[in-house]
């Protein structure tokens, strides 16, 4: 059971907009969104590209400031948040840094910290064997395939052990197979660390598949579409994947968001 | 299994160093060939310092490489002096230019504007005032070195990408560790390059310095071997293949310290490094 009105959210989308300057037009990527979201929640933000998921994400992160509205997270403004590391960010690129090992990769948020060498490098193998990386710690990210890298950027993500983990369509480029996979290291690693997971996508059985609760955006502008509870119950195994109340939830989606853009057409 | 892995690297190397030698070998002869056409064919006046034989020149490094590894050793000092004084400046003119727009406005134009000015014309400038032929050496090839560096660095610091940055926003990383952990070790590709167009710049810049009156180096040796005249033709050759070598050598050195520590980059690495 997902407790979708908790007394303290964790983190509080309230009536946010984002409009984008760039040569004299102007482009509205979110419009009047707001949820909220408890804390150890698994949270999908899902919708056709150019809805505004990445600009929400990046809201939240602190990459950006809203033109509208406000965003508060475990009670302080994001750029409190993000100094005090409150998240830890995967995005749909690796983004791991061609000069460090894997290990060092990893190594990177407790080094920023100061954390000493010994306890870094016990940490990060820790880590590597969460996502089952730890015969690569020596290997250079260039010498991984695609998934590989991903999760290496997923085990840096947790390096600082954050409340809040951000993702945005980090298994978007990878094959059916290995996005599947990693899918169900995912929920095992939350299962395990419960933290509250943004996780951004526009593939509608891959949110079923993961989260509590879906938050549907529509484009232009972005608004908030509809919010679905998933209520598939836990743990999840790939099984879940063939009943068919899966496919009626990936269905019931699917009917709102194409009615939606119809209205809107 | 040893036989074939030690024919399989005399194949490797040959196949790497073949042409090459090959390609050494064939403008020996062509050069050697064209010389005797000169001299001994068409009889053309003053032949040998147009065109020397390659056996004559060959034979004065045998006699004379004391004095030429002497000289040559007097401008490689005040070249590698040069070069790193040339580097320095170019890095950190491409931290400051990097940190501050305005800088960047401010200093752009006269650096690019300072590359105008014909070094031939500098030289004297600078041996008038500091009246030091070391001092000068050293300071013409500094000059040459800190354009391109600065500039090459300045596009590796400005172009590393966004989200290589980003990222570390989002681990609340302060400037001074962007710069040091990503901004520099992303540049380090660019300042590379910038290192090789120089390398061989400098030695010529300090030459050059040289023919105005030093007393030591592949400059004054130049000189003197012109000065001499057809007499010493071939040690006039020599002398100027030394100093295409010291060049050479000073590229080749900068690939060597960048193979061994920027080894990520895409060329460097094995063939089939790409995993399943
Ligand atoms: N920095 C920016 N400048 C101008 N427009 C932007 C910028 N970032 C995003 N947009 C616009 O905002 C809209 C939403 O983009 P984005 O958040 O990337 O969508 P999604 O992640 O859902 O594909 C798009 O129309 C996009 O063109
Ligand atoms: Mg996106």
């Amino acid at each position: 059971m997902s407790t979708s009105i908790h007394p303290e959210p964790e983190i509080l989308v309230d009536q946010v907009s984002m409009r984008f300057e760039s040569h004299g037009q102007s482009v509205t990527a979110l419009e009047s969104v707001s949820f909220a979201v408890a804390p150890g929640e698994f949270i999908s933000l899902l919708g056709p590209s150019g809805c505004g998921k990445t600009t929400l994400l990046r809201l939240i992160a602190d990459l950006l400031e809203p033109t509208g509205g406000r965003i508060l997270i475990s009670g302080t403004n994001p750029k409190e948040a993000r100094l005090r590391r409150r998240y830890g960010i995967v995005f749909q690129q690796p983004v791991l840094y061609d000069w460090r090992t894997v290990r060092k990769n990893v190594e990177l948020p407790l080094e920023l910290l100061g954390t000493g060498r010994s306890e870094r490098s016990r940490k990060a193998v820790e880590l590597l064997a969460l996502v089952g990386l730890e015969r690569f710690a020596d290997r250079y990210p260039w010498e991984l395939s695609g998934g590989m890298q991903q999760r290496v950027a997923i085990a840096r993500a947790l390096a600082l052990d954050p409340p809040i983990l951000l993702m945005d369509e980090p298994f978007a480029a990878l094959d059916e197979f290995t996005r599947e996979r990693l899918q169900d290291e995912l929920l095992q690693i939350w299962a395990r660390t419960r933290k509250t997971v943004i996780f951004v996508t526009h593939s509608i059985p891959e949110a079923v598949y993961l989260s509590d609760r879906i938050i549907v955006l529509s484009p232009h502008p972005g608004r908030l579409n509809t919010i679905a509870e998933v209520p598939l119950p836990r743990p999840r195994s790939p099984q879940i994947r063939e009943d068919p109340r899966f496919h009626q939830l990936v269905a019931d989606i699917r009917r709102r968001f194409h009615h939606s853009v119809h209205d809107s057409a | 299994m040893s036989v074939v892995r030690f024919a399989a690297r005399i194949s490797g190397s040959l196949s790497r160093w073949g042409p090459i030698v090959f390609l050494i070998i064939l403008l020996a002869v062509l050069w050697e060939g064209l010389s005797w056409i000169l001299s001994d064919v068409a009889r053309v006046p003053l032949a040998q310092s147009k065109l020397p034989y390659v056996h004559e020149v060959m034979k004065t490094f045998v006699v004379y490489w004391p004095v030429l590894i002497k000289e040559a050793s007097a401008t490689s000092v005040t070249v590698a002096e040069g070069f790193s004084l040339g580097t320095v400046t170019g890095v950190l003119l491409a931290l400051l230019m990097s940190l501050s727009r305005t800088v960047e406005r401010i200093l752009m134009p006269y650096a690019t504007a300072s590359q105008m000015i014909p070094i031939l014309g500098l030289a004297p400038i600078i041996y008038g005032i500091v009246h030091d032929e070391n001092l000068a050496r050293v300071l013409i090839a500094a000059y040459v070195t800190f354009f391109p560096v600065a500039l090459n660095t300045l596009r590796g610091l400005t172009g590393t990408p966004p989200q290589a940055v980003e990222l570390m926003k989002t681990l609340a990383a302060s400037t001074w560790q962007i710069y040091w952990k990503v901004r520099l070790p992303a540049a380090l590709p660019a300042l590379a390059g910038g290192l090789k167009i120089a390398a061989p710049l400098s030695v010529t810049g300090a030459i050059l310095v040289e023919l105005m009156g030093a007393q030591h180096g592949i400059g004054v040796l130049l000189l003197r071997n012109l000065y001499y005249g057809p007499s010493h033709a071939y040690m006039f050759w020599s002398t100027l293949i030394t100093g295409a070598v010291l060049g050479l050598a000073g590229y080749a050195l900068v690939q060597a310290v960048e193979r061994m520590f920027i080894p990520w980059q895409p060329e460097f690495r094995k063939r089939g490094g790409e995993m399943p």
